[in-house]
């Protein structure tokens, strides 16, 4: 079940979970707030602010180390509760409780990794709609425009011809397809393509086809 | 750009030129604490800046300016006192003064001088040189203030080395470490030199901070190493430089945050804490975040005019 944005949280559908091997980290970035992502070898995942409590460099840059992320400017291991486990410099000395990485609540769903943070007042966060209950990732693409241009533009030229997009929440949906959107920066934006469990074959290959041109096409467009 | 208006930062002197690269009858173009300047050597050999404002005009020539231990120095206000000493550039003692080149960062020089002076990121970021994973942990060292207080020193630091120098092939060693850091974007290592033992070799950085989040690094060496060409010797150093670089061009926030609130120390960070300590005591306002506490994941802000769908 696809986590719900209510009045408190907002949840947002960062990459798609097969994206994230196990024992691996990589950088996000959503609305312009880089966030770390990564999973322990035994494929728990975490999504934390891309910012080492010690010093501010950036954890997409370290490497895991079975159920721990290690900060590649001074060591620190960081398990997945974001506790910061063991200092080199110190290795016999406990860290101290306020050695702690920034964390999202995290749920994995529909084969995507869901980031949740209590959001600011007056922004709905991009809520899957229920017409698309079911619905799992063919493919994530980032494209160059305004999320709201995106939006437009994808309801203006739907990706198959014979199946006008409406707007619904955070995404645009179709019958057995649709399109999630979240902003990366004010000119970028992450584009979901979600399909139905039973979608025609060559629909979706036709529709896969579509996707890749849509990049270029939004390039084009701009 | 604008110039600072922070009294504490323009009081100060900073290496705007190594002295060779001044060139009579050529100008440079550069700018330091956001104001734009022009360096140029009069036909008598005195280094001369100026300041550009913004419809490109020269001031005249500006009145605190000096050349001390082959850089040119300025001070864009009055001069708060003179220039640090460095007795061991006037008597080298048979140490070979090395250029090691100006190097423009996009970070804050006082990130840049706080990563110079940190022991602990060696066995991560300089893995197989200055440090090594089966060696990560730092001795204690002492923290002291020398100069009627107006110089921060990090005394008897030391560190298994696998690789210390240029001069030295690969070999664990344990190597002491003085760092003098006597003003906010001044640093210079005293460390063990291998080749003369009991004498120390000088690695300093002189910066000129640009604005709040770059600046120019002016770097130095003065070691005994007379058996490696200048070449060896630079490419170990700038192989450092590199690895350095690329921890600065991402620590987040750019200025130097000085509430322990906002970046976590550890026992080891004893320098960096007096450090920051001392710039907040000096009143320093230019490249600092004075209250920053850390960001949390309790509110995503969403850009300005997102829409909601």
């Amino acid at each position: 079940m696809m986590p719900v944005s209510d009045g408190r949280m907002g949840w947002f559908a960062l990459m798609g979970a097969e994206q994230l091997r196990n024992g691996t980290v990589q950088p996000v970035r959503l609305a312009g707030v880089p966030l770390a992502v990564w999973r322990t070898g035994d494929g728990r995942a975490s999504v934390w602010l891309d910012r080492c409590p010690h010093r501010g460099m950036r954890l997409s840059f370290g490497e895991v180390q079975d159920d721990v992320l290690l900060c590649p400017y001074h060591g620190w291991s960081f398990g997945a509760d974001a506790q910061c486990r063991a200092i080199p410099a110190h290795p016999d000395k406990k860290p101290p409780r306020t050695a702690r990485a920034a964390a999202m609540q995290v749920v994995e769903t529909d084969g995507l990794i869901w980031g949740g943070a209590p959001q600011t007042a007056g922004f709905d966060a991009p809520a899957l709609p229920e017409g698309a209950a079911g619905f799992t990732l063919l493919r994530s693409i980032v494209v160059t425009g305004a999320l709201g241009q995106v939006a437009s533009d994808l309801v203006a030229g739907p990706l198959l011809p014979d199946s006008p997009l409406r707007a619904s929440g955070g995404a645009v949906l179709a019958d057995d397809h649709a399109v999630l959107m979240l902003p990366v920066d004010v000119d970028r934006t992450l584009l979901h393509v979600l399909t139905a469990p039973d979608m025609n074959p060559v629909r979706k290959d036709a529709l896969a086809t579509a996707v890749k041109r849509l990049r270029f096409a939004l390039h084009a467009a701009a | 750009m604008t110039k600072t208006t922070d009294p504490i930062a323009l009081q100060d002197w900073y290496v705007v030129s190594y002295g060779p690269e001044l060139v009579t009858g050529e100008s440079r173009r550069t700018c330091l604490l956001g104001q734009d300047i022009e360096l140029s050597r009069a036909a008598d050999g005195q280094a001369v800046c100026r300041e550009i404002a913004g419809d490109g005009t020269r001031s005249a020539p500006l009145p605190h300016v000096q050349e001390r231990y082959g850089f040119v120095w300025v001070c864009l206000g009055a001069p708060a006192r003179g220039l640090i000493k460095v007795p061991e550039m006037e008597q080298p003692g048979g140490r070979r003064f090395l250029f090691r080149g100006r190097i423009g960062v996009p970070a804050s020089g006082l990130r840049v001088i706080e990563n110079f002076f940190d022991i602990s990121h060696f066995s991560f970021v300089h893995t197989g040189t200055l440090g090594g994973y089966a060696h990560a942990e730092v001795p204690s060292y002492d923290v002291e203030y020398r100069e009627d207080e107006t110089e921060l020193w990090a005394v008897g630091c030391s560190f298994v080395q696998p690789r210390a120098s240029a001069a030295v092939g690969t070999q664990d060693t344990i190597v002491y470490y003085d760092y003098r850091i006597p003003r906010p974007f001044i640093s210079i290592i005293y460390k063990d030199s291998l080749v003369e033992r009991g004498a120390k070799d000088l690695i300093g950085l002189f910066i000129q901070p640009v604005d709040e989040e770059s600046c120019v690094v002016h770097s130095f060496a003065m070691n005994f190493d007379n058996t490696n060409s200048r070449t060896d010797i630079l490419h170990f150093y700038h192989e450092i430089f590199a690895q350095d670089r690329m921890v600065l061009i991402h620590q987040y926030p750019k200025k130097l945050p000085l509430s322990p609130l906002g970046e976590v120390p550890a026992i080891s960070d004893a320098s960096s804490i007096a450090y920051r300590r001392w710039i907040a005591k000096s009143g320093l306002e230019f490249s600092v975040l004075r209250d920053w506490t850390g960001d949390r994941m309790t509110r995503l802000d969403m850009p300005q005019g997102a829409p909601v769908l």
